[in-house]
């Protein structure tokens, strides 16, 4: 019973005898649409007729039981299975191979009642970001953890790939908004961890899930921090001569305490594309701030900034902020318009500290833009903290010919890799590594790899899990 | 790019608005899923029989409001439908199916004709002497299931019927039905609450004693007409002086499962819905509100739920 095909025939005949049948689906529709995630060089490739590799089946677990069951089955005989959440995340990280069996763990999609003494509450892994932000602000409360995937983004996935939002520079990523979970091992062995603000008794066990891709163990039940909704934002704008000055502006503010929620600055031909209907600002560095809380603190934390602020650059109207607001979850007009023309992009985060940032800014630009096809490198940064930020870059162009998009993508992906990690940054802010990234993961971790992929070989021998995603070796897949 | 390519790169912006998603929450049953699948088959890597996904769809259009580019996800999925649907669909063809004079004729869409009818005789006497009523019952399957031909021949035997009959008023309980024949018929026809809005303006009327306030009002999801039955529906609730609310400000439930096609192909997910909405709706206290019979009736099996007809006596 070596062969692929032998163990997956004995695995799909002992699924029908605990999983009820509408549980699990080998249906063409089904499996192609579970054949990529949001991935752009697949999402692409799909526009542009290329060749799609279907997994072998679908499963649609309801419970933590219905998991733990599958989980113990691929045990046994050694079926790759691939969690998929809502499927957003873009470096293909969900991305199944064809002897595989993708997981769409949307149905365990629980939300629990609010804890507000201890302002927590417990969901499941499939709930909506969007459907669990809207019950919570139906009843008073907000987890503020809002990506620009807010509509298309789960809890488990969000977790999985260690995600950030647009709210983050005050309230963290979701590392900082997650208590404890729930989760499947590869051996099918269900761990919950406790439900405490703090404990010191060892590394923390959640911390080996965040992030994890899936590959260390399923997550089935998450205990969320929150807090009161906010009644109270203000919303302002800046203008700065250049990228740079802006961020000088920023890093002094970060430096004295100062963190509103939102905090964008974008680079003048980020600004030139989004920004286009103020043509006083084209040629200029733009940032956006929202402030926002439950009382006259916000108002002294807005002109505290705004000393600050004004010593780099000039206070603009805050028409762009409500702009953005109203703008922000439409990615879909923008994609429209780019491969309408031919063209194709993909969003590169990266960060680092102050003052790496200047010079991973100014090479990432200046050897991007020099690739054959690049017609654009936009960067906006986002996500600050007290030592440094997130740098976005979206990189736009028309693969030339005789270069195939596969090429097209891995020559600039390789380019901007290189250079932050030459510069001191790391590869990922927030999207993580999936497939897209794994080639240099070795370089981002030094010797600290050895750590993950022990971890990766101690729990799951079989590599039934995710495998080869985050650590795994390039030509494994 | 045509609108379902369009569809197929998006990252399905509009999931969260999707009632079928909410109860099924599965790619491929998403409006993005739905219209991915399509453009896949377009492109030859499906069959057309593989294309179950393009069934789960209720037509409620909260996907298009949702969408930043309005993508006509409803007319996608029905062309897909009438392309690729049910050949072999039976339709039960439509009738006149009693004639008790032919001042009003009302066209009914659904099996919910008594108490519906009674309501509707008890707020406008006059309906009992004279009124035709015409079985269109099969319009939700040859609409929904898309099977174009079929529903050609339908509308025009429809159409045809209301000829033969001359009537004052013509009136319907469907939404969807009246705006399909508005398009090709010479005939006004009206809303069963425009109709009676018509006759009781001057009237005397109030609240019956037993309804609780504040109405929690619950519009019609179907984006065909439903501007037009709310606009009605909030001037009748105005005229009874009344309180309300709006009913999805309190649920993102966008429809309860009762129309579409749900009932005749999945009853199991239609009921889901309705429970999904009920359990919304429960906690809230006051007296829910319908103004659509088949979402009402839909409900109706799991929490106490009224139509405007119900909620009103007229004070004579
Ligand atoms: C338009 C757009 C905007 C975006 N904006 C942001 C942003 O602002 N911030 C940000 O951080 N990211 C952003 N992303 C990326 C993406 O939304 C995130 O990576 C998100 O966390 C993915 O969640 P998902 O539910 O879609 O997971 P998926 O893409 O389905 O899966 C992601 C990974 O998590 C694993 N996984 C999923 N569920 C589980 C589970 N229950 N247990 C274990 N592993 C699991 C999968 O195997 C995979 O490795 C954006 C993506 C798009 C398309
Ligand atoms: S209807 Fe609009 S939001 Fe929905 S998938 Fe299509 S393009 Fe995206
Ligand atoms: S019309 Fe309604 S049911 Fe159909 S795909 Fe759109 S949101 Fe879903």
């Amino acid at each position: 019973m070596d062969s692929f095909e032998d163990r997956y025939e004995e695995f799909y005949g002992e699924l029908g005898r605990i999983l009820p049948t509408d549980r699990y689906s080998d249906s063409i529709v089904d499996r192609i649409i579970y054949s990529r995630d949001y991935w752009p060089l697949k999402v692409f490739g799909e526009a542009m007729d290329g060749e799609i590799e279907v997994p072998r089946l679908v499963l649609y677990p309801e419970s933590t039981e219905d998991v733990a069951y599958i989980i113990k089955l691929a045990n046994r005989y050694r079926i790759p299975i691939i969690p998929y959440g809502g499927g957003s995340g873009v470096v293909g990280a969900a991305y199944p191979s064809k002897n595989s069996v993708v997981m769409d763990l949307s149905g365990l999609n629980y939300i629990g009642e609010v804890d507000d003494e201890n302002l927590i509450i417990e969901v499941g892994p499939g709930v909506l970001i969007f459907d669990l932000e809207r019950y919570l602000n139906s009843k008073g409360y907000t987890l503020r953890h809002i990506p620009q995937s807010f509509p298309e983004a789960e809890v488990g996935g969000l977790i999985a790939t260690r995600s950030t939002g647009e709210f983050s520079s005050k309230y963290g990523g979701i590392e900082d908004l997650l208590m404890s979970l729930e989760v499947v091992l590869p051996n099918g062995i269900v761990i919950r961890t406790k439900k405490v603000p703090r404990r010191s008794v060892g590394p923390r066990i959640e911390e080996i899930f965040i992030g994890s891709e899936g590959i260390y163990g399923v997550i089935t039940r998450a205990v969320l921090k929150i807090r009161p909704i906010p009644n109270i934002d203000i919303r302002k704008a800046y203008v700065f001569d250049n990228f740079l000055a802006g961020i000088k502006a920023i890093r002094e503010m970060a430096r004295y305490d100062i963190f509103p929620p939102v905090v964008r600055l974008y680079d003048r031909e980020e600004v030139h594309l989004r920004f286009a209907e103020y043509p006083d600002i084209t040629g200029k560095s733009l940032l956006l701030l929202i402030f926002e809380g439950y009382d006259d603190r916000v108002v002294l934390e807005a002109d505290y900034a705004e000393k600050i602020l004004n010593k780099y650059g000039k206070e603009y109207t805050s028409d762009p902020v409500d702009k953005w607001l109203d703008k922000r979850f439409d990615v879909i007009s923008e994609i429209s318009r780019i491969l309408s023309i031919g063209a194709v992009y993909d969003t590169i985060e990266v960060s680092g500290l102050w003052s790496d940032l200047p010079s991973i800014y100014n090479s990432v630009k200046d050897k991007a833009s020099s690739i054959k096809g690049v017609i654009t490198v936009m960067t906006h940064l986002s996500h600050i903290y007290r030592h440094g930020g997130c740098l976005y870059f979206t990189v736009g162009g028309i693969p030339p010919e005789n270069i195939t998009l596969s090429e097209f993508y891995h020559s600039v992906w390789k380019t901007i890799m290189e250079t932050v990690l030459e510069y001191g940054g790391s590869i990922s802010h927030h999207h993580g590594i999936g497939l897209m990234r794994r080639r240099w993961i070795s370089r981002e971790h030094g010797d600290g790899v050895y750590l993950l992929r022990a971890l990766k070989e101690s729990l799951d021998p079989r590599k039934i899990l995710n495998p080869y995603k985050l650590i795994g070796d390039d030509d494994e897949i | 790019m045509k609108y379902e390519e369009i569809c197929a790169v998006c990252p399905g912006i509009c999931k969260p608005a999707c009632p079928v998603y909410k109860v099924l929450p599965r790619q491929p049953v998403s409006p993005q899923g739905i219209i991915r699948s399509i453009a896949l088959f377009r492109k030859g890597h499906v069959e057309a029989s593989e294309l179950y996904n393009i069934f789960h769809c209720v037509a409620c259009g909260y996907c298009i409001k949702a969408c930043p580019i309005d993508n006509p996800v409803i007319d996608i999925i029905l062309e897909a439908r009438g392309r690729y649907g049910y050949e072999e669909l039976e339709v039960k063809q439509p009738e006149v199916i009693s004639i008790d004079g032919n001042r009003y004729v009302w066209i009914m869409s659904g099996e919910c004709e008594s108490i519906y009818l009674d309501n509707l005789r008890r707020l406008i006497p006059r309906l009992s002497e004279s009124l035709t009523i015409i079985d269109a019952s099969g319009i939700y399957r040859t609409y929904y299931l898309g099977n174009e031909g079929s529903y050609e021949i339908y509308k025009d035997r429809l159409v045809q019927l209301l000829d033969e009959v001359n009537a004052d008023w013509i009136f319907t309980d469907s939404i969807e039905l009246t705006s399909m024949i508005l398009k090709v018929a010479d005939h006004d026809i009206y809303l069963d609450i425009e109709l009676l809005y018509h006759h009781i303006k001057d009237k005397n009327i109030a609240l019956k004693e037993n309804i609780r306030e504040p109405i929690i009002y619950f519009s019609s999801c179907n984006p065909l007409a439903n501007d037009k039955a709310k606009g009605y529906t909030l001037k009748i609730l105005d005229m009874l002086n009344v309180e309300y609310i709006d009913g999805r400000e309190y649920t993102h439930m966008n429809c309860c499962g009762a129309g579409g096609i749900y009932r005749y192909t999945n009853n199991n997910i239609s009921e889901k819905m309705a429970k999904h909405l009920y359990n919304e709706l429960s906690n809230i206290g006051g007296s829910i509100l319908f103004d659509n019979w088949k979402c009402r009736d839909h409900l109706d099996r799991y929490i106490n739920v009224s139509h405007l007809f119900e909620i009103m006596d007229l004070v004579i």
